[in-house]
């Protein structure tokens, strides 16, 4: 479990990758969401990859156009 | 079953809309409601992009958001934005890449108000518009120069019926680093799989194919996902690095949304619900828009009236093997003849009896126009000429109706002649 901020709030996760951290945010239209974690804009291809550490602080941050 | 696996009469249906958990309704709810209410932290987290939600109907909409991610998913693309009409497409698409000082390469062969949107309005705002041919590959390579911002053409030209290479453009615009923009109002996503032609961002008029019955005046923008926003902002307005800044591959379509709410270029969401259902039907009505031109060129092109007949599914067209390889054997519902003078022109239209005289396309309903005088009028000769336009051809959109029927229509419209 990790200690993050995610848009603002603190919160434990579960979650060891940005991916997880989707899921387990019930993020619904992920695809439609950009990643920035500790004010670096994260490449999509890196979610499965990029590893939640403690401390950080992240925001997801949506765009509300239409997406798959 | 995951959505992207579907077939694209699938996706038709059903992408973008599940049944409302609350009443079970199958049909997208249309939120005739200008705004939406939350809590003050709700709405300021909506605001900034921490939070997904509605606000105003200027800047987003559930009905519509519906349409977008169902036109998003019959491309397979990124995203899409829908607008007001297919003009207010292209002009929102003008307006995020390109600057005072730049320059846009475009394909003469365009339907009359986009021409005048490039010639009249776009031209006159410090930007170079540099006209080259639809079909000349090599002309857009040497119009390109790093003031760029894009190239822009139509998938089949309105009215000449041209049909550009899409593929062999696309390569070119990416060599310079910029996004292809191609108005595939006239082929949809059924006859033509943007991705596949290097297709970057997609303007189309909802109004026509995709809405179908001329019921609604819409439009959209697709991002086809091909492009790589981050790569191409060193130069661009201001709205485009600010939102690709903060929104990365996404950026795209969030500086296109924030065109639409700036500029008030949105779509009603009773105009979005009415495009919903024709979307459900696309493929079918394509099948049948294409037999019937099919038929009715067939008829026109043997003709002893009619001097020229054009239709990119005969095989004498100048682009029929280009047509063939990019539509998948499927060439439209558009057909154009000439009849030898303006006069005879206009007693072949008034002597029509099934077929209306309307400027709209993409209708149930077969529609002609002479175009000359009408939707091409602000040009001069030279311009009309080179956009394929002359005072005695007519345009027609083929509709729905039974082929005897428009047979039967046209032949004693020509025997009048």
């Amino acid at each position: 479990m990790a200690k993050v901020v995610i848009n603002g709030e603190e919160k434990t996760v579960n979650a060891t990758s940005i991916t997880e951290l989707l899921t387990e945010e019930s993020v619904k239209m992920p695809d439609m969401v950009s990643v920035q974690c500790n004010d670096k804009m994260l490449n999509r291809a890196d979610f499965d990859v990029t590893l939640i550490q403690d401390g950080d602080v992240i925001e997801f941050l949506y765009f509300m156009g239409g997406g798959h | 079953m995951n959505g992207d696996a579907w077939s694209f009469d699938t996706r038709a249906i059903h992408s973008g809309y599940t049944p409302d958990s609350d009443t079970g309704a199958t049909n997208v709810p249309i939120y005739q409601s200008a705004g939406f209410a939350h809590d003050p932290d709700t709405l300021e987290a909506i605001f900034n992009g921490r939070q997904p939600g509605f606000y105003y109907s200027r800047t987003g909409n559930p009905t519509v958001a519906a349409l977008e991610q169902r036109l998003t998913a019959l491309e397979l693309g990124r995203g899409a934005v829908c607008v007001s009409s297919g003009m207010a497409a292209i002009m929102t698409v003008f307006c995020t890449l390109a600057q005072s000082g730049d320059n846009v390469v475009v394909a003469k062969s365009l339907f009359g108000s986009t021409y005048y949107l490039f010639h009249g309005v776009i031209a006159s705002m410090g930007i170079d518009v540099r006209f080259v041919d639809s079909t000349d590959v090599s002309g857009y390579a040497a119009a390109l120069d790093a003031r760029t911002r894009f190239v822009f053409l139509e998938a089949i030209g309105n009215p000449k019926l041209d049909v550009p290479d899409i593929r062999a453009i696309a390569d070119v615009a990416h060599a310079h680093g910029i996004p292809l923009v191609v108005d595939t109002t006239f082929v949809t996503p059924y006859l033509a799989q943007s991705q596949s032609l290097g297709i970057d961002i997609v303007t189309v008029a909802t109004t026509k194919y995709l809405c179908g019955g001329g019921l609604a005046i819409g439009g959209a923008i697709v991002d086809t996902g091909l492009f790589h926003w981050p790569n191409c902002i060193s130069n661009s307005p201001d709205i485009l690095k600010t939102a690709v800044g903060k929104l990365g591959e996404l950026g795209g379509m969030a500086a296109f949304k924030k065109v639409r709410g700036t500029t008030g270029n949105s779509l009603a969401a009773q105009n979005a619900f009415l495009t919903l259902k024709g979307v459900e039907t696309l493929s079918l009505r394509m099948d049948r828009h294409c037999s019937n031109a099919m038929a009715v060129a067939t008829y026109l092109d043997q003709h002893p009236a009619v001097t020229v007949t054009q239709y990119p599914g005969l095989s004498t067209h100048a682009d029929h093997a280009v047509a063939t390889r990019q539509f998948g054997g499927r060439y439209g519902g558009m057909v154009t003849l000439r009849l030898g003078s303006k006069a005879r022109a206009y007693a072949f239209l008034n002597a029509l009896t099934v077929i209306q005289c309307l400027v709209n396309l993409g209708d149930a309903k077969t529609l002609a126009v002479c175009p000359r005088r009408t939707i091409y009028r602000d040009l001069t000769d030279e311009q009309a000429t080179e956009a394929g336009v002359y005072d005695d051809l007519i345009r027609l959109s083929v509709g729905l109706e039974s082929e005897a029927d428009l047979i039967a229509d046209l032949t004693q419209a020509l025997e009048v002649l």
